[in-house]
């Protein structure tokens, strides 16, 4: 929970004071779709849902490669 | 306007580069596989590394100006698309590997989401200021732990043991070594990213010799932790402590009132991580955003940086995932794409004009 609101806190410090600055920019597309996309991955940080399955998998396909040359 | 930087400083930013993030858990998984004869492993990869660095930059100083065109084709995207994703893998993997150092040696009850956030706030602030900035941190903390490390073997000279070191010579000690060098190879490989500042580097001719001198100062540096650690704590303990290297460091025993240097260098190795940290993330914003390498907006950089600190912290469930990711899935992934990134270097400058 204190990461989530820490990350929303600074992308909302962000988007306040440089709302200027990405106003004049081509790419302010760009700068708000990451902006969201951190916002709402950031959602993930305090719910129990996990990302750490990915992970796991490429531990155990990827990784398995490694395993079978070292051991 | 764009930055440069020189020759000099550029063999340090390699140097850091291939140093800094594997000296904190790599010697563990080296020695676990070649036992004690782990610091020859070094002289192993160092002739594949530069033989693969002198195949990518060829003669003359072709690859130099493929990269210092303005026009970029389309294989300058997809080679530009490929590091940014291999930099990525790299800034996750060392993030985390830095958060949980961290989080055990020196902040114990802080929540590893809120180092993440603070660290990820001071590689912003560092990699906006542009590539100029990030070297001169880099070259100012790295001359001091360089030295730091020269003198480790003095400072621990009455808890080395020669015979923790002396090398055992079995039917399977070259094909240990082997597998210890396939280990090490992809981290020592990450050498290869400096091809796309080679646009940022002042002189012409000295860039080659530059970037040999910074992979052999790196891996002699590794080379001395791993020889160190090994003759101080044994094999034994090396192989099955997650940091080796911090443990080595708490041996130094000189006086009674000195018996807590193992912070001083801990706080001494801490920027120069950053400053690896701080130039992953400029390279990464620069390969997507920034191809020219010029000072343009840095706005994307902010929720860049947090983006890939969550990233690092949902990822990994714990350090045990962590570490085999580093170990066992980054070294195939590291091989695959420093070998495709070294092809494209080498379509890339042949297909460049020699601008004699």
């Amino acid at each position: 929970m204190v990461g989530t609101i820490g990350i929303l806190s600074i992308l909302l410090i962000f988007l306040i004071t440089q709302y200027k600055h990405i106003k004049q920019l081509k790419e302010r597309k760009w700068v708000y779709l990451f902006v969201l996309v951190t916002a709402g991955i950031s959602l993930f940080l305090s719910l129990p849902f996990s990302f750490n399955g990915l992970t796991e998998y490429l531990n155990m396909t990827v990784g398995y490669l490694t395993k079978m040359v070292v051991s | 306007m764009k930055q440069f930087i020189s020759p000099f400083q550029l063999a340090l930013l390699v140097a850091n580069f291939i140093f800094a993030a594997s000296l904190i858990t790599l010697p563990q998984i080296l020695t676990q596989i070649s036992n004690q004869n782990t610091w020859m492993v070094p002289f192993l990869v160092y002739p594949i590394v530069v033989v693969l660095l002198l195949i990518g930059f060829g003669r003359g100083n072709k690859a130099q100006s493929s990269f210092l065109t303005e026009q970029k084709s389309s294989l300058h995207h997809l080679f530009y698309i490929t590091l940014g994703l291999f930099l990525i893998i790299i800034y996750i993997r060392d993030l985390r590997a830095f958060v949980d150092f961290t989080s055990r040696a020196l902040l114990p009850t802080t929540p590893i989401e809120v180092i993440a956030i603070l660290v990820s706030v001071v590689l912003l602030y560092i990699s906006s200021a542009g590539i100029e900035v990030v070297t001169r941190i880099t070259v100012i903390q790295f001359i001091v732990l360089g030295v730091t490390i020269l003198s480790l073997p003095f400072m621990l000279l009455n808890e080395i043991e020669l015979s923790h070191i002396t090398p055992i010579f079995g039917a399977d000690t070259v094909q240990d070594l082997s597998k210890s060098s396939f280990e090490l190879f992809p981290w020592m490989g990450e050498c290869l990213i400096f091809f796309s500042l080679l646009g940022n580097v002042t002189a012409k001719k000295r860039v080659r010799r530059a970037t040999i001198i910074g992979v052999s100062t790196g891996l002699f540096l590794l080379f001395l932790l791993i020889i160190t650690s090994i003759a101080v704590l044994g094999e034994n303990i090396v192989s099955k402590s997650i940091y080796p290297n911090y443990i080595m460091i708490q041996q130094i025993n000189i006086t009674d009132f000195m018996d807590r240097l193992d912070l001083i260098i801990v706080i001494i190795w801490m920027p120069v991580m950053l400053s690896k940290l701080a130039l992953t993330l400029y390279c990464i914003h620069r390969a997507f955003f920034n191809l020219n390498g010029r000072a343009t907006s840095n706005l994307l950089m902010t929720p860049l940086s947090l983006l890939l600190a969550v990233l690092a912290i949902i990822l990994f469930e714990n350090n045990t995932v962590h570490l085999e990711f580093s170990f066992l899935t980054w070294t195939i992934i590291g091989i695959a794409m420093e070998c495709f990134l070294l092809i494209l270097i080498i379509v890339l400058r042949v297909r460049t004009k020699d601008n004699k």
